[in-house]
């Protein structure tokens, strides 16, 4: 469960232009788990609900107006205040190159649309237990398989 | 803290070669030396000098401060964008200017990232070195 006794409950800022969708999310990560939900519905909304709440953990999608999520998910990770927020893309792109393009962005995890809330939930579980130290392992990785493939 | 991306893996990496633009000597000293082990490096302290090394040793990489002296990294990035030879390449934006409307005009002007120092420089090398191909994969996209 994401709430320990004593915990306060986690904030989850949902990043998507499709209402639909963010209804369906909202909806699924609160099947298993209880988390306060806010929404932003484009890329540079979501920028700005990122400083304003300090979420969590952030689910973003990738075709968004005004700011792509790949753009997104670099532009916080740069920034220390942002950069060790847990976050996921939530995407209906799903070729094995745009899974690689949001893990050298820096997403924690990269879910596919249409998604089951099982793993949805597992997988906010998952990120929120990540350290700084995973992050930097992850990224070390990925600069020695692009190594390997020059 | 020292450089330790080539240390990472068992395989050298290609040397890349990075167009720093900063104005501030004392920036541009402690980005060149976190940078110097694993890129080659080439400076320019105004934009004029930012062309004519881009005219004439096109890097892999540009990485830019927003505030370039009396000028704007954001006129550099707009620039760069619209030049037929050289739109493709990855900009990075390396800056201590950190609000919301700074990052959105950087998005807006073309910049591939964003870091804010100070960063950490462990982060800086990987992603450099991560920018180039991510670049590569958005451009066959678009």
């Amino acid at each position: 469960m994401p709430m320990n006794d004593g915990d306060a409950m986690k904030k989850v800022l949902v990043i998507d232009d499709n209402p639909t969708i963010v209804e369906l999310i909202k909806y699924a990560v609160n099947l298993q788990g209880s988390y306060n939900v806010v929404v932003a519905y484009d890329g540079v909304q979501g920028l700005e609900r990122v400083h304003a709440e300090q979420p969590d953990c952030v689910i973003i999608d990738v075709k968004m107006p005004r700011m792509d999520g790949y753009h997104l998910v670099r532009f916080l990770r740069g920034d220390a205040r942002t950069a060790d927020i847990p976050l996921i893309i939530l995407s209906a792109m799903t070729r094995e190159e745009d899974q690689l393009l949001g893990l050298m962005s820096g997403v924690d995890a990269y879910l596919t649309k249409p998604f089951k809330p099982t793993v949805l939930n597992a997988t906010i579980e998952r990120v929120l237990s990540l350290t700084p130290a995973d992050r930097q392992r992850r990224m070390d990785d990925l600069v020695q398989a692009q190594a390997d493939r020059e | 803290m020292t450089s330790t991306l080539l240390s990472i893996g068992k395989r050298p990496l290609r040397r890349f070669q990075v167009l720093i633009v900063e104005s501030d000597a004392g920036s541009l000293e402690s980005i060149k030396q976190a940078l110097v082990r694993d890129y080659l490096i080439q400076c320019a302290a105004t934009l004029s000098e930012a062309w004519i090394q881009l005219e004439t040793h096109t890097p892999d990489i540009l990485i830019s401060e927003l505030v370039v002296g009396q000028e704007s990294g954001l006129e550099l990035c707009r620039a760069i964008r619209e030049h037929p030879s050289l739109h493709h390449l990855p900009i990075m934006l390396l800056t201590s200017l950190a609000t919301i409307h700074d990052k959105v005009s950087g998005f807006e002007a073309g910049a591939d990232d964003y870091i804010v120092k100070p960063c950490d420089t462990r982060q800086l090398l990987a992603r450099i070195r991560l920018l180039a191909r991510i670049k590569h994969l958005e451009e066959r996209d678009n």
